[in-house]
């Protein structure tokens, strides 16, 4: 008895991890759209370093989500305004590695996902994303 | 029959024997080249049949015959650097045939040419594979190679028989003018302070000194070395180190600092490297283009064109605890034992004041200011300092 009970204790933590690991897309997107311009105004760098960190790990999970839901058009156009609003911000233009499995996966239908945008911030996605494509598969030298 | 102490003595001999041999091997390896042997294809290729000489891998061209369809393999008979593109005709033997066979017309043993691109923003499709199975992680040194050798067995209008890496006049050429100073014409300077008369006002000449008191020219005193003629900084650690300000302080780590500021973009480009590369050659540092692809490789790379890692030195290692430690002109590579490529950059001036320049310039370390770098360190593999390389 004693060790069902212990079983059922790990087979349950086993389940709340997942359960914690695996984030619903309306999660993301809930959490994609806390993410906005007034964000990063009057913010000292400790905090901006913070700011930024959380968008990182958001955008991790969203474009995980955003290549295995093809048709969630909310949550890629969520991904794509974070993205924009961390690129303005970022001197190292980071967001451009974390949005390549998005690219990667279908490259006319990211650039369609990013035509509507100003074309100041199209260009800024699109070269970001090229930019780490090239470094990953060429590197940097 | 033989004793405890014999057999001690036999397994220490066979221990030591293996060890050498272990030492042997690995040091013989690290100095293979990367020797391009098999190529894989990345994505669906035009199989070119090149006649009459002539290259031509534009859209629609006559030239492509077959397509060599993903997952293919072959092997590297013949590269070919193209002198506009400067991209790579590579000539391979097709060794299996991938993809949907039903598309294509490639068969096993067909010798066709392919398209190595190394534009910027176009991927090339293909993968090289070494002698030892490996993936080649930097391909354009070893085409680079395997077209000086096939160079001269067939002089090809359009094809650069003997490619090499960018020479020091080329990187002059294609860098950005030397901003010159601001310098103001005194006639046309305005004296900004109107309680004092225009007589007074001299827009060239240095402030005026106040009154020198015993105190502050014993300070003065200090701070210069008499010998050297050399100012202390109290608050540089780095003052007393001949070594570490002649070369910080040198007219060429200067002039490559002025180089890179002057060149860098506005956005990171992801050519690290190769900005601080451009820098070190048009300024003098070194005398060849070092030829890696990845920041990672710095520390080797440059060690090759004579440089020194500060970090070798373990009177420095103790010294040097962030990038804000580096002195004034050294070069930092940052690596965190993963397959990405790594940081390099130049540090502009002396602990905090300075900044961080390679293809863009920040004034935040690599290690605190990159989110990728935070997000590693995040993950249990944090970002490092593995090279501050200075040229002795």
């Amino acid at each position: 008895m004693k060790h069902l009970n212990y079983i059922i204790v790990v087979s349950l933590l086993w389940g709340a991890c997942f359960a914690q690991a695996f984030k619903t897309s309306q999660e993301v997107v809930a959490k994609l759209r806390t993410f906005q311009a007034q964000s990063f105004k009057n913010i000292d760098a400790k905090a901006k370093f913070k700011l930024e960190d959380d968008i990182v790990d958001t955008l991790v999970d969203s474009v995980k989500l955003a290549v295995k839901e093809p048709q969630n058009s909310e949550l890629r156009s969520e991904v794509i305004r974070v993205s924009v609003l961390f690129l303005r911000h970022d001197d190292t233009q980071y967001a451009g590695e974390l949005l390549l499995p998005l690219y990667e996966k279908n490259k006319s239908e990211f650039k369609n996902l990013i035509r509507n945008l100003p074309a100041a911030d199209s260009r800024m996605v699109l070269e970001a994303v090229e930019n780490a494509s090239r470094e990953a598969s060429q590197g940097n030298g | 029959m033989r004793t405890l102490g014999e057999n001690l003595n036999l397994f220490k001999k066979v221990t030591r024997l293996s060890m050498a041999l272990v030492f042997i091997t690995s040091s013989a390896l690290a100095d293979i080249t990367e020797e391009l042997k098999d190529l894989i294809l990345t994505g669906d290729l035009n199989g070119h049949i090149v006649e009459d000489n002539k290259f031509d891998f534009t859209r629609g061209s006559k030239t492509a015959k077959k397509v060599v369809p993903r997952g293919s393999k072959g092997q590297v008979l013949e590269v070919k650097q193209l002198k506009k593109t400067k991209s790579f005709a590579v000539k391979i033997r097709i060794s299996s045939v991938g993809g949907n066979r039903g598309r294509t017309t490639a068969k096993v043993n067909d010798e066709v040419w392919v398209y190595y691109s190394t534009q910027k923003g176009r991927r090339p499709w293909v993968k090289f594979k070494d002698e030892i199975g490996q993936t080649v992680q930097d391909p354009a040194v070893g085409l680079i190679a395997h077209a000086q050798r096939d160079g001269d067995a067939l002089a090809i209008p359009g094809v650069v028989a003997h490619p090499e890496l960018p020479t020091v006049e080329e990187i002059i050429e294609n860098s950005e003018p030397e901003k010159s100073e601001v310098t103001v014409d005194p006639n046309l300077a305005k004296n900004s302070d109107r309680k004092s008369t225009e007589g007074a006002f001299c827009p060239t000449c240095p402030e005026l000194a106040s009154p020198r008191t015993l105190q502050s020219t014993k300070t003065e005193a200090l701070n210069i070395v008499s010998l050297t003629n050399r100012v202390v900084d109290p608050n540089n650690p780095w003052s007393n180190d001949p070594e570490i300000m002649n070369y910080s302080n040198s007219a060429q780590t200067q002039k490559m600092i002025k180089h890179a500021m002057n060149n860098k973009s506005r956005r990171p480009t992801g050519y690290c490297y190769r900005f601080v590369k451009r820098s070190l050659v048009a300024s003098g540092v070194v005398s060849k283009y070092p030829p890696g692809g990845h920041a990672r490789d710095g520390v080797k790379d440059l060690k090759a064109q004579g440089m020194k890692n500060l970090l070798d030195d373990p009177k420095y290692k103790n010294k040097i605890k962030s990038y804000r430690d580096v002195p004034k002109g050294m070069i930092i590579v940052a690596h965190n034992g993963t397959s990405a490529s790594g940081d390099i950059v130049v540090k502009t001036d002396w602990g905090a004041m300075g900044g961080y320049v390679s293809d863009f310039f920040t004034p935040n370390p690599y290690t605190e200011g990159s989110p990728k770098a935070r997000r590693a360190a995040r993950a249990g593999k944090p970002y490092k300092i593995t090279g501050v390389m200075y040229k002795p």
